[in-house]
């Protein structure tokens, strides 16, 4: 009853102090939507390069050419298929193409060979000269089925530092979705025929993919290295970690630009809730004076920080679940996601998890009780005629 | 020895003993607010001390209070000496046995009457219903029921008076400490106070008071003079 009735005090009194609370939790919210908002997008792009990696194939086969990935011949994926524990294997070329200057993707796959997390949604499978874009493409370029589509496949030479690109015009014959909402904006896909045309590599390809039975990987890894020598085979995990460490890459530079940013509100919120203090000096020695204890009048100020950190991480997760859900996310999409600009062109992946909203709560709670604690304590140890002075 | 004297009596409800307080000590402002105090208050008597503005009488009777330490000297309560309290035990003490009006009634600005006068119950086993309806008995017997819900800057002088009245009396002390009590109410009211005092002295309640006017003087059981810290006569004698 007694800790209630402080509850209710600390209550009352966030509501009495109204400028001194509001400010307070402005501050609070500046440090922590940013906090919030970054973990969200981070972690959005994270699951979907694991959906991406886990939908994926087992192991990706090149060849070694002069210590990189160098193209392979297409027939292999034949030769491949017959190792026993292996499911399917089929040639692919991959490529970085431009789209009205944006950078984007090419992918040939056989014709019966679409990706499963890819799914069609208007249209057919690309005939040769034909393509199939993602929804995102074809929302922001505003393409529909049939429209032609200028793509800039490769750069053809360099003069004076000016690179030419190489133009070739196709037909667009289907739009395809993914659970991805990067893939959909950038990814482009053909038929693999019209793709070694294009790029002429003369029945090479980039690399091949191949899916195994459960629990064969290794076995079939080892089998196509006794091929040949010069093949390099990359596996699911090696991918998988290799999109993580990507990722992780790209928020420890997000974690410098934020602990400066940290660096700089911190005193500035140890300032504030400082705010008004020698009226709140003169308070806690009052209720010094009418016998109340300091460990009440701490357990007092203690609620109030907490219910001022909760109402801080809240707001803050609303204003950023708003932020990137309704306006996705301008400005802070960019930090993450490469060759985008303030607005990205396509839906933000983010993923909003229980853990760094506790540690904005935990956060916003050490940064309050930093600024309120040593003055309460103070206050509220000195003898209260001095207090109200 | 001062002690088995007949001036301290066996009957000290309250006794002091050689106390000083001095403020910022060895600094050049050093103040000397109390020079050797000695003096006896009797177990449900009013006593009152008066002096000039700046003669010590706030700081005095705040230490009879609990609120605050004497530089030197001893304050017994009932043979206890509170001066050797911990913080724990003089905020205990004051919760249950003082009530203190202060100079400058010292409400708190955002609460509402009936609030101001429940603070001290707060931290107590009482739910908000039973809080109310002391505060509001309390406020009731001053004549300030219709004033319960307003703030402390919505009333009169005399009505934050008898507010301030009211939260020192919610624990129902034995003794109450009233601060120029009547420094900032008109001749009616000062008589209307002086009833209510009258009352609960009559309750068994020790009284003791501060006055630099001498409205106060034919009302109390005894008067202590104090000039610049020292107590004339010294020892409190009659
Ligand atoms: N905390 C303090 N620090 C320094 N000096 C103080 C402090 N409190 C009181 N004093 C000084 O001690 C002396 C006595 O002060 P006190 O408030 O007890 O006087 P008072 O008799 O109550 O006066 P008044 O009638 O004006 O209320 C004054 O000279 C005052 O300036
Ligand atoms: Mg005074």
């Amino acid at each position: 009853m007694r800790h209630l009735n402080l509850f209710y005090t600390a209550a009352d009194n966030i509501l009495r102090h109204k400028l001194r609370s509001l400010v307070v939790l402005l501050c609070l919210v500046a440090i922590l939507f940013p906090f919030l908002s970054a973990l969200a997008v981070l972690e959005g792009i994270r699951q979907q390069s694991r959906i991406s990696v886990e939908e994926g194939a087992d192991l990706y086969v090149t060849m070694d050419m002069y210590g990189r990935n160098g193209m392979i011949p297409a027939g292999i994926a034949g030769e491949i298929e017959k190792i026993d524990g292996v499911e399917e294997a089929f040639p692919r070329v991959i490529s970085r193409i431009t789209i009205e200057g944006k950078l984007a993707v090419l992918l040939g796959l056989p014709m019966d060979e679409m990706p499963s997390s890819l799914k069609f949604i208007q249209g057919n499978r690309p005939q040769p000269d034909e393509v199939v874009v993602g929804r995102g493409l074809a929302k922001n370029l505003g393409l529909k089925i049939g429209d032609n589509l200028s793509i800039g496949v490769r750069i053809y030479a360099v003069i004076d530092h000016v690179p030419y690109l190489q133009k070739k015009v196709y037909r667009i014959s289907g739009i395809f979705d993914s659970a991805s909402s990067i893939w959909t904006s950038d990814l482009v896909l053909v038929n693999l025929e019209d793709a070694i045309a294009t790029y002429e590599m003369e029945d090479f390809v980039t690399d091949i993919v191949v899916y195994v039975k459960p629990g064969r990987t290794g076995f079939v890894a080892e089998e196509i290295r006794r091929m040949n020598a010069y093949f390099r085979i990359q596996t699911k995990e090696m991918a998988g970690r290799y999109v993580t460490e990507g990722f992780n890459a790209r928020g420890g530079v997000f974690t410098i630009l934020y602990t400066v940013a940290f660096a700089l509100s911190v005193p500035a919120i140890l300032v504030l809730s400082g705010f008004g203090l020698s009226a709140r000096t003169r308070e806690i020695g009052i209720f010094k004076a009418l016998g109340w204890q300091s460990r009440e009048v701490l357990e007092m100020v203690f609620f109030e920080n907490i219910l001022l950190a909760l109402i801080g991480a809240l707001s803050a997760f609303l204003l950023s679940f708003i932020w990137i859900k309704m306006f996705n996310a301008p400005f802070i999409a960019r930090v993450f996601i490469a060759e985008i600009g303030s607005f990205a062109p396509f839906d933000v992946p983010v993923r909003f998890l229980p853990l760094p909203f506790l540690l904005a709560f935990v956060l916003a709670l050490v940064l309050t009780l930093a600024g309120s604690i040593y003055p309460t304590w103070k206050a509220a140890t000195v003898p209260p005629v001095e207090a109200m002075r | 020895m001062m002690r088995g004297d007949a001036r301290s009596g066996h009957d000290a409800f309250i006794h002091c003993e050689g106390i000083w307080k001095i403020f910022s000590p060895g600094k050049l402002h050093e103040v000397c607010a109390l020079v050797d105090v000695t003096l006896t208050v009797g177990k449900g008597s009013f006593t009152l001390f008066h002096g000039p503005s700046g003669s010590g009488k706030t700081t005095l009777i705040g230490l009879l209070g609990t609120m605050d330490r004497p530089s030197r000297g001893r304050i017994h309560i009932e043979g206890r000496d509170t001066t050797a309290f911990s913080d724990v035990a003089r905020c205990r003490f004051r919760r249950r046995r003082v009530g203190f009006v202060f100079q400058a009634f010292h409400l708190i600005e955002k609460f509402s009457a009936w609030e101001n006068v429940a603070v001290p119950l707060v931290p107590l086993d009482l739910t908000h219903r039973e809080r109310r309806r002391k505060a509001l008995e309390l406020l009731d017997r001053l004549g300030l029921s219709d004033r319960a819900d307003h703030l402390p800057g919505e009333l009169s002088g005399g009505e934050q008076q008898r507010v301030a009245m009211a939260r020192a009396l919610i624990n129902n002390p034995d003794i109450l400490i009233l601060d120029e009590p009547t420094s900032n109410i008109d001749a009616e009211t000062v008589a209307s106070v002086m009833e209510l005092l009258g009352e609960l002295k009559a309750e068994g309640k020790t009284i003791i008071a501060s006055s630099h006017d001498r409205d106060l003087v034919q009302s109390a059981d005894r008067v202590f003079e104090l000039r610049r810290g020292s107590l004339f006569p010294p020892g409190g004698a009659p």
